[in-house]
């Protein structure tokens, strides 16, 4: 559950009936136009409640303050409480004005906005919830009614509270690292139109004129969405020599072979290849969305694999595109920010899979051996806190407490003296993996508690765990540390952590925390 | 599904009470989830479901189920 807390200048008592419905986040509403007291006031229910998240809408109209008195406030509310994250709805006035023609400037939503902007990108906390690009796609007067306005202090439509609160929960979820990991695509009437085993490679509808752009569209907008860091991965009924030339030979095609990182192209059941996906990537069957065109099909695999995403597909294929951006992208693949670990991440894991090859033929030691493992064990910077954030949120198989952090709960750590904070690289003969790990350990006087220790499963099973924990105690000894605890949490995903501690020599104190004495 | 079922889907969802609660008899002075500021939410989810607009004279009328379910037939122009 978030702790969500919303503030507003008019009131959103509609919001909240909606949040409530969706029954995933523990909501405070404060009394409306109490913004400012709320966030001053260090007794108010606002400071009381310890939000994760506060979601501040002001409207436009009805805002008398100044600006940067709403800026004033969000900054004294974050000197007291560091890792809540405030979303702020950007600004909108309603698209008229008596002054007609004579100035354009009237009223300046531009400005404001653009100060927002400015607020939101020189404070690490402060993130812009855009309003406005909902009002250009829905439209001014769906989303509000002045009718409420009158009768009731309510600015937004049911439509416009219905949208917002979409909004807010992929926000937060762009906030949260949630994004999907994986894409699984059909192949005939999704990504291109017609059925190539029956009407061939070059009859395929994809074309650059007419309604093939649909199909070519929808790749140049897949390809987009795999260099934000999205694996892709093919799951289609078909002869592969079929698939296979429409990919070597039809000149529209945007999207190549070697994009899709798995392909299963074969007349099983759909549910059994998206399983081999899974499979094979190591990677969970909730951190996957599956787009299928044929609706028997869909109700085969969300039948048979619930924790996958299967959204419906659109009957009229002409809003494919706005389709697969509104109700795919943003709500299952939302993100804040891209590294340039994301774009590198389909050829990371193609890495894997060549090593996977090499490990099969070899003795399993014998193959540690040849991969000249490098590992890079050093305190972060604060730039690069935000990768770490990432790794504790995305880790789940060896994350040994289970802990998930965000960037500024990192930066404390970093700030905190008697907390320590190591990352690890891997680095091996067929190129770099990039930040792999994470080990966070808590210090009291001679003795150490390690609060997180973390491996990507990128690297798993290649013992770089044992390396990076031999290291980190190795430190601990110099600092003059005597005696280290560390704990292992069960979560529903963690089970190949389990074991480590003891593995690792430490004695064990009951099933689920270990000590160590250093000498 | 008939403008009744829907319409106890409206009221259902907008109060958060279970269907059965809702009948066609039901009005609002019995429905303690139906307060001012619920009328307007459960006014503004029928707009929606509807497609249609009230009046804002209308709104204070509208104080029973079957006052609405009238008001909605007489708008979309069915018989009752």
């Amino acid at each position: 559950m978030n702790k969500l807390a919303v503030l507003s200048n008019v009131n959103m008592d509609p919001l909240k009936h909606v949040l409530q419905k969706e029954n995933d986040s523990e909501l405070y509403f404060a009394g409306y136009n109490q913004w400012q007291s709320e966030l001053l006031n260090p007794e108010s229910g606002l400071h009381l409640f310890l939000p994760e998240y506060i979601f501040i809408s002001i409207n436009a109209e009805e805002f008398q303050a100044d600006i940067s008195e709403l800026f004033e406030c969000v900054e004294f509310y974050l000197e007291r409480h560091k890792g809540v994250h405030v979303i702020l709805s950007n600004f909108s006035y309603p698209p008229y004005s008596v002054l007609t023609y004579t100035d354009r400037n009237a009223l300046d939503e531009t400005g404001l906005n653009n100060r927002l902007n400015d607020f939101a990108s020189t404070h690490e906390n402060v993130f812009i919830l855009d309003f406005n690009r909902l009002i250009r796609f829905y439209g001014y007067k769906s989303l509000f009614d002045d009718k409420y306005w009158y009768l009731g202090d309510i600015k937004y439509s049911n439509q416009g509270f219905v949208v917002l609160s979409r909004e807010l929960k992929n926000v937060m979820a762009s906030l949260q690292n949630k994004s999907k990991k994986v894409l699984i695509l059909d192949l005939d009437n999704t990504l291109w139109g017609g059925v190539v085993g029956e009407e061939g490679w070059q009859n395929v509808n994809l074309s650059v004129t007419g309604v093939g752009r649909i199909f070519v569209d929808f790749q140049r907008k897949i390809k987009q969405l795999q260099q934000t860091g999205v694996l892709l991965a093919v799951c289609s009924k078909n002869n592969e020599k079929d698939v296979r030339e429409v990919f070597e030979n039809n000149r529209s095609m945007i999207l190549s072979w070697d994009d899709f990182i798995v392909h299963q192209i074969n007349w099983e059941r759909k549910s059994e290849n998206i399983i081999q996906i899974a499979d094979s990537l190591s990677l969970g069957l909730d951190s996957m969305v599956f787009i299928d065109d044929n609706p028997v099909e869909r109700e085969q695999v969300s039948m048979a694999i619930p924790e996958l995403i299967v959204p419906d597909f659109p009957k009229d294929i002409t809003v494919l595109n706005q389709w697969f951006v509104m109700e795919v992208v943003y709500p299952f693949f939302p993100k804040q920010k891209i590294t340039g670990e994301d774009a590198q991440k389909t050829l990371q894991y193609k890495r894997n899979i060549d090593r996977e090859a090499i490990r099969k033929r070899l003795d399993y030691n014998l193959f540690i051996e040849q991969l000249n493992i490098k590992l890079n064990i050093f305190e972060p910077s604060v730039e690069g806190c935000h990768r770490m954030a990432q790794l504790t949120q995305k880790t789940g198989q060896f994350n040994l407490t289970g802990k998930k952090y965000t960037e500024p709960e990192i930066r404390l750590f970093l700030e905190d003296e008697n907390t320590e904070i190591w990352a690890c690289e891997y680095h091996d003969k067929f190129g770099n993996e990039g930040l792999i790990g994470c080990c966070i350990v808590k210090t009291e006087g001679t003795k150490a508690i390690i609060d997180s220790f973390l491996l990507s499963c990128r690297v798993l099973g290649r013992k770089v765990e044992f390396s990076f924990l031999e290291y980190v105690l190795n430190v601990l000894k110099q600092n003059g540390i005597k005696m280290v605890e560390a704990h292992y949490v069960e979560t529903p995903r963690n089970h190949p952590a389990k074991y480590f501690y003891s593995e690792a020599g430490f004695k064990t104190e009951d099933h689920c925390k270990f000590a160590m004495t250093l000498n | 599904m008939d403008i009744e079922q829907k319409l106890k889907n409206v009221f259902s969802g907008t109060f958060d009470v279970p269907q059965d609660r809702i009948t066609a008899r039901t009005r609002q002075h019995e429905l303690p989830e139906w307060d001012s500021l619920g009328q307007l939410r459960l006014m503004m989810a029928i707009e929606q479901e509807f497609g249609i607009s009230f009046l804002m004279n209308e709104i204070a009328e509208l104080d029973s189920f079957d006052a609405i379910i009238k008001n909605i037939r007489m708008k979309l122009g069915e018989n009752v």
